[in-house]
C-alpha cells in the first residue's frame, strides 16, 4: 500500500511537471523598451536555440511523407532543410494535422510552416506568408474511369471529393473572396454548377477511396502533383480538362505567436528569393515533380 | 466374490467421476484450441488474395500488397512503445482521479460531492475525441502549452478517471460498514480508516476492473493521433498508408499489433486476478 501511494504521488508530480510554465500569451512586446527587443524576436530566439521547428504534414507525397524508416522526405521537406541550412540552424520537424496548421494559433509549438500552403485572404488574417511563394501548383480535376466524365462541363451536378480545409474546397464552394488569389490565377470563370462536395480528411483519401472501389463520388479536385502521383500508382483515373486555377504556395508563420515574427518572415523571404535566383528551387522541383513549378504562371 | 467395503467403493467411484471430468475438460480445451487455429487460418485466408469457385459462383478474398507490409511493418510496429507508455501514464492519472472522485462521491461535504459529480457528468457527457482536441487547442490560450503526449495523457486520464470513479466507489463500498465502525471505535481517524482499513481491501476488488480499463485504453490511445504530435501506432499507420496509397495494409498492420498487445495484457490481467483471488476461492 505504501508503495502504491508513493507511485501515485510520483504520478501526480509527473503530470504536474508536464505542465511547463510558459509566459502568458499576448504580452505587449515593447513594454520594457528596446532592451528586450532581441528576447521578443522569434528569429533571435531561433538563432539562440540553434533549431527551427518547422511543421510538415507527412500525408502528401511527393511534397511531404515518411520513408520506410520514418525519415521525412519530399519537396517541402527539402525546401525546409535548405531554408534552415541558410539560416544556419538545425531543423526539427513537427507533425500537427493540416487542420491545426491552417487554423493558426499554433501556441508557439512550432515556428514556421513549409507545407505547400496557398496564400489566401482568409489565411492571411491569422497567418503571415513569406514572399515570394516558393512554388506554384495547378489545381486539377480528375475523374474515376468509367464515370463518364471527360470534360469540365460533365462535372456539373457531379459529386466531387476534396480534402477538407483545402483551397480546392473553398474554390468549389465558390468562396473566391476567401481564396483571394489574383484574378490571373484563375483559368476558368467559375466552378462547375450544382456539385455535391464530399470533403475528406486528406486529398489523398479521395484517391484511396477510388482505389478501394468505393463509388460515392465521380471526380476529385486537388493539386496536379497529387493527380500525377495517383496516375503513376496505376489508379484508374484520368485528368478532366486543363487546370482550373493556380496556387501560390508559401512558407507561413503564426501571427499570434508570442514572439515578434517580422524579422523571421523577412529573413525567410530573403532566403526563398535567393533560392529562386540561384536555381535551387528549380532543381528540387525537377527532382521531385519532374517539372519546374517554381515560376509564377500568371506572369 | 467379496465385496469391497462401502468406503472404498465410494472412493473408487468418486475417482472415476473426477477422471472423466478431467477428461472432458481436456477434450474441451483441445477443441477450443483447434477451433482457434481454424479461425485464425480462415482469417489469414480471407486476406490471402486467393480466388475460388463454389459451384458456378466466383469468390475472391481480400488481396494485400505484401511487399509494402514487409518494408513498412517495422516503422509502424515502433509505435507500440508509445501506445503502451501513453496507456500506462494515463491509467496512473485516471486511478488517482478516480480515487479522488470516489471519495468525493462518498463525501458528506457538499462541495466535494458536487465537484466530483460535476466532473463525472461533464467528462462522461462529452466524447473522448472531442476532449483530446480540446486540451490540445484550448490550453495554449491559457499560456499552458502541453506537448502532444502530455495533452493526450491529460485527456485520456481525465476521461478514464471519470469512468473509473464508479469502480473505485464500488470497491470502497464493498468493505463492510461494520469494519469502519470497529475502526472508529478503536479511535482511528477518518484518514486512518481509509488508509489502513478500507483501501487495502478495496484494492483487491478494483484491480481487475482497472486492468480491464487499461486494456480498453490501449486502443483508445489511437484517438491521440488526431493532433498529429504523437507518433503512436495509428498515426504511423495512417501516414505510411496515405503516402504510399496503401492505407488498408498499413491499418491492418496496426490492427495486428493492437490485437497482440491486447492479448498479452489480457493474459497479465488474468494472472493478476488469479493471484488476488487467492484465499478467497472456494476450497474445491
Amino acid at each position: 500500500m505504501k508503495r502504491l501511494l508513493s507511485i501515485l504521488l510520483v504520478a501526480v508530480l509527473c503530470s504536474g511537471a508536464c505542465v511547463a510554465p510558459v509566459a502568458p500569451q499576448g504580452a505587449p512586446a515593447d513594454d520594457d523598451g528596446g532592451a528586450s527587443a532581441a528576447v521578443n524576436d522569434l528569429l533571435g530566439e531561433i538563432m539562440a536555440r540553434g533549431t527551427i521547428r518547422i511543421s510538415t504534414d507527412p500525408n502528401y507525397a511527393p511534397q511531404s511523407f515518411l520513408d520506410e524508416s520514418g525519415n521525412f522526405v519530399g519537396f517541402d521537406v527539402d525546401v525546409a532543410k535548405e531554408i534552415s541550412q541558410r539560416l544556419g540552424v538545425e531543423v526539427e520537424f513537427v507533425t500537427p494535422d493540416w487542420d491545426l496548421i491552417t487554423a493558426g494559433n499554433w501556441g508557439d509549438q512550432w515556428d514556421m510552416s513549409v507545407g505547400s500552403m496557398t496564400i489566401t485572404t482568409a489565411r492571411q488574417k491569422i497567418l503571415a506568408f513569406a514572399s515570394p511563394p516558393y512554388y506554384y501548383t495547378p489545381a486539377q480535376f480528375a475523374a474515376v474511369e468509367g464515370s463518364g466524365i471527360e470534360t469540365l462541363e460533365d462535372l456539373n451536378g457531379a459529386t466531387i471529393c476534396v480534402g477538407v480545409s483545402t483551397t480546392y474546397e473553398s474554390w468549389l464552394m465558390g468562396d473566391m473572396e476567401g481564396l483571394g488569389l489574383p484574378a490571373a490565377s484563375f483559368y476558368v470563370d467559375s466552378p462547375p454548377a450544382d456539385v455535391n462536395i464530399l470533403p475528406l480528411t486528406v486529398d489523398n483519401d479521395c484517391v484511396q477511396q477510388i482505389q478501394a472501389g468505393r463509388q460515392e463520388f465521380q471526380a476529385f479536385l486537388t493539386s496536379n502533383t497529387v493527380v500525377e502521383a495517383a496516375i503513376a500508382e496505376g489508379i484508374a483515373i484520368h485528368r478532366v480538362g486543363k487546370p482550373v486555377f493556380s496556387e501560390n504556395l508559401a512558407a507561413a508563420f503564426d501571427k499570434s505567436a508570442s514572439k515578434d515574427i517580422a524579422s523571421l518572415v523577412e529573413k525567410v523571404s530573403e532566403i526563398i528569393g535567393a533560392m529562386h535566383d540561384d536555381g535551387t528551387l528549380s532543381s528540387l522541383s525537377m527532382a521531385w515533380f519532374g517539372e519546374d513549378l517554381t515560376s509564377d504562371p500568371t506572369k | 466374490m467379496t465385496t469391497a467395503p462401502p468406503d472404498e467403493r465410494f472412493a473408487f467411484q468418486a475417482e472415476q467421476i473426477l477422471a472423466s471430468q478431467r477428461r472432458d475438460a481436456r477434450r474441451f480445451a483441445m477443441g477450443v484450441r483447434a477451433c482457434y487455429a481454424l479461425l485464425l487460418l480462415a482469417l489469414v485466408y480471407a486476406f490471402s488474395g486467393a480466388e475460388f469457385r463454389v459451384g458456378g459462383l466466383q469468390f475472391t478474398t481480400i488481396s494485400l500488397d505484401w511487399t509494402f507490409i514487409q518494408s513498412h511493418w517495422f516503422f509502424i510496429f515502433n509505435g507500440v512503445w508509445l501506445t503502451i507508455l501513453l496507456s500506462v501514464l494515463s491509467i496512473i492519472l485516471a486511478t488517482v482521479l478516480s480515487l479522488l472522485g470516489a471519495l468525493g462521491r462518498l463525501s458528506k461535504s457538499a462541495p466535494a460531492y458536487a465537484l466530483a459529480t460535476f466532473y463525472i457528468s461533464l467528462i462522461r457527457g462529452t466524447p473522448l475525441l472531442l476532449q483530446v482536441v480540446f486540451f490540445f487547442l484550448a490550453l495554449p490560450q491559457l499560456g499552458i502549452r502541453l506537448s502532444g503526449l502530455s495533452a493526450g495523457v491529460l485527456a485520456l486520464g481525465l476521461n478514464y478517471g471519470a469512468y473509473m470513479t464508479e469502480i473505485m466507489r464500488a470497491g470502497i463500498q464493498s468493505v463492510d460498514a461494520g469494519q469502519r465502525e470497529a475502526a472508529k471505535s478503536m479511535g482511528m481517524s477518518q484518514f486512518q480508516i481509509m488508509r489502513f482499513i478500507v483501501l487495502p481491501q478495496a484494492l483487491r476488488l478494483v484491480i481487475p476492473p482497472i486492468g480491464n480499463q487499461f486494456i480498453a485504453m490501449l486502443k483508445d490511445t489511437s484517438l491521440i493521433s488526431v493532433t498529429g504530435f504523437v507518433w503512436e501506432l495509428l498515426w504511423r499507420a495512417q501516414k505510411q498508408g496515405r503516402a504510399n496509397f496503401r492505407s488498408l495494409e498499413a491499418l491492418l498492420i496496426a490492427a495486428v499489433f493492437y490485437w497482440i498487445i491486447t492479448i498479452i495484457f489480457s493474459a497479465f490481467q488474468a494472472q493478476i486476478e488469479l493471484r488476488l483471488s487467492r484465499g478467497y476461492r472456494s476450497a474445491v
